[in-house]
């Protein structure tokens, strides 16, 4: 998959790096993209998204036929307007560019799987 | 090191001594309003040959730990944090330490008005400063009467356009001053996809972005989710030790027992004061070998 990308932690364990979604590159990454996507909208003062980010890069690791991003939503408000955020951390799935599903706050690795019915 | 019990039931008061007895310095902080303290006649408890009232086994649980050391307030927490070290805040006071155990009791019934689930998350929100940010310039509503949600309004005012109190009928039982009320009860929060407006039994209407809702006292599920703590069913997910998914915050009590007993209580608030100690312990040879968790 060349939309992500590994790093090496100090402690040699994997990081998955979620593909950066901006307001830019929303349409070439999201909306054409064909197959499933699951976003992430964030933000750097906010508790739950920093806990939740590691879950999301754990099932990004395991499952390898689906998109995983991540918005900032400090930096692409009209991103977060566009899909109404009103409470993060927020995640929605979409295929080929359609909303199949979203969700507000903390969720587990297994909640997360059953949303992208996997 | 030290731990702050949130929650002083037999939960809270339980773990305290196990934290306290590991000579681990702890506070325990809440309030009196605990379902312990409500039972008139305890019969189904061990070690007492007579029924004992929920308040005498509530203020015999403060001393004993307070004869242990543990330092208590009796105070509303309002809020919870997590930076280097976890902060609680009540009203008059914030007290940090190393790690946690929420243990606040049974959530309680959320609120019954018309469309309050249906826009969770489109424009209801349950944590004002998670939240704000997305109603700046915007006019929002913060549903309570207590202090709790008196924090929740002071915490918007500082981001959104304009905030107003609904008491939904129940009388203030905090200092407004400088804030403006309404104190109508609740029909029904409206809109079409997302928040428009709140209606009153009164046929009145008032057109709002958004409605929070902080009515009563902060319950464990409202501070855990502040953290990223899951609940789930309103019960905070804990493992076999009562940690939580958030390294550094327990749980015990009845917001994580499904059985709601003096009994299970004590035994879940042992359980997590004993994991607690193992946690604040590995921290600080952790931080003497110049080591990290991650």
């Amino acid at each position: 998959m060349e939309h992500v990308k590994y790093e090496h932690c100090k402690k040699g364990s994997v990081v998955m790096e979620l593909v950066e979604i901006t307001t830019e590159n929303y349409e070439q990454e999201v909306a054409n993209f064909e197959g499933l996507v699951l976003l992430d909208f964030w933000a750097e003062w906010c508790n739950p998204c920093k806990v939740l980010m590691p879950v999301i890069e754990e099932v990004a690791r395991e499952v390898n036929e689906i998109k995983f991003g991540k918005v900032n939503v400090d930096k692409n408000e009209k991103l977060a307007n566009q899909f109404a955020v009103t409470n993060i951390p927020f995640l929605v799935v979409l295929k080929n560019g359609e909303v199949q599903n979203s969700s507000v706050g903390m969720k587990s690795k297994q909640m997360i799987l059953e949303m992208l019915n996997v | 090191m030290k731990v702050t019990i949130v929650g002083c039931g037999p939960a809270g008061v339980s773990a305290a001594i196990y934290v306290r007895r590991a000579n681990i310095e702890t506070t325990i902080i809440g309030t009196r309003d605990t379902a312990l303290a409500t039972a008139k006649k305890i019969e189904n408890y061990y070690g007492f040959a007579e029924p004992i009232s929920g308040m005498e086994l509530f203020e015999a649980g403060l001393q004993q730990s307070k004869r242990l050391g543990c330092q208590v307030i009796i105070g509303e927490v309002i809020s919870l944090f997590a930076d280097d070290k976890f902060r609680v805040r009540t009203m008059d006071c914030e007290v940090y330490s190393d790690a946690i155990i929420l243990a606040m009791g049974q959530q309680k019934k959320r609120l019954d008005i018309a469309g309050l689930a249906e826009f969770e998350g489109h424009g209801v929100s349950y944590c004002a400063i998670c939240d704000a940010f997305f109603f700046r310039g915007k006019k929002v509503v913060v549903i309570g009467e207590g202090e709790y949600a008196i924090a929740e309004v002071k915490e918007l005012a500082e981001v959104v356009g304009e905030v107003i109190l609904l008491t939904n009928g129940f009388l203030p039982t905090a200092d407004l001053v400088g804030i403006s009320v309404i104190t109508a009860k609740i029909k029904a929060i409206v809109g079409e996809d997302y928040v428009a407006g709140v209606v009153f039994v009164d046929g009145k209407n008032l057109a709002v972005d958004g409605v929070f809702v902080a009515v009563g006292v902060a319950s464990c599920g409202d501070l855990a989710r502040r953290l990223g703590v899951l609940v789930e069913n309103n019960k905070i997910i804990v493992d076999e030790a009562g940690a939580t998914n958030f390294p550094g915050v327990f749980a015990a009590g009845d917001c994580v027992n499904s059985l709601c007993q003096i009994a299970t209580a004590v035994a879940s608030g042992a359980l997590a004061g004993i994991s607690v100690a193992k946690y604040v312990r590995s921290i600080e040879v952790g931080n003497k070998n110049g080591t990290c968790k991650i």
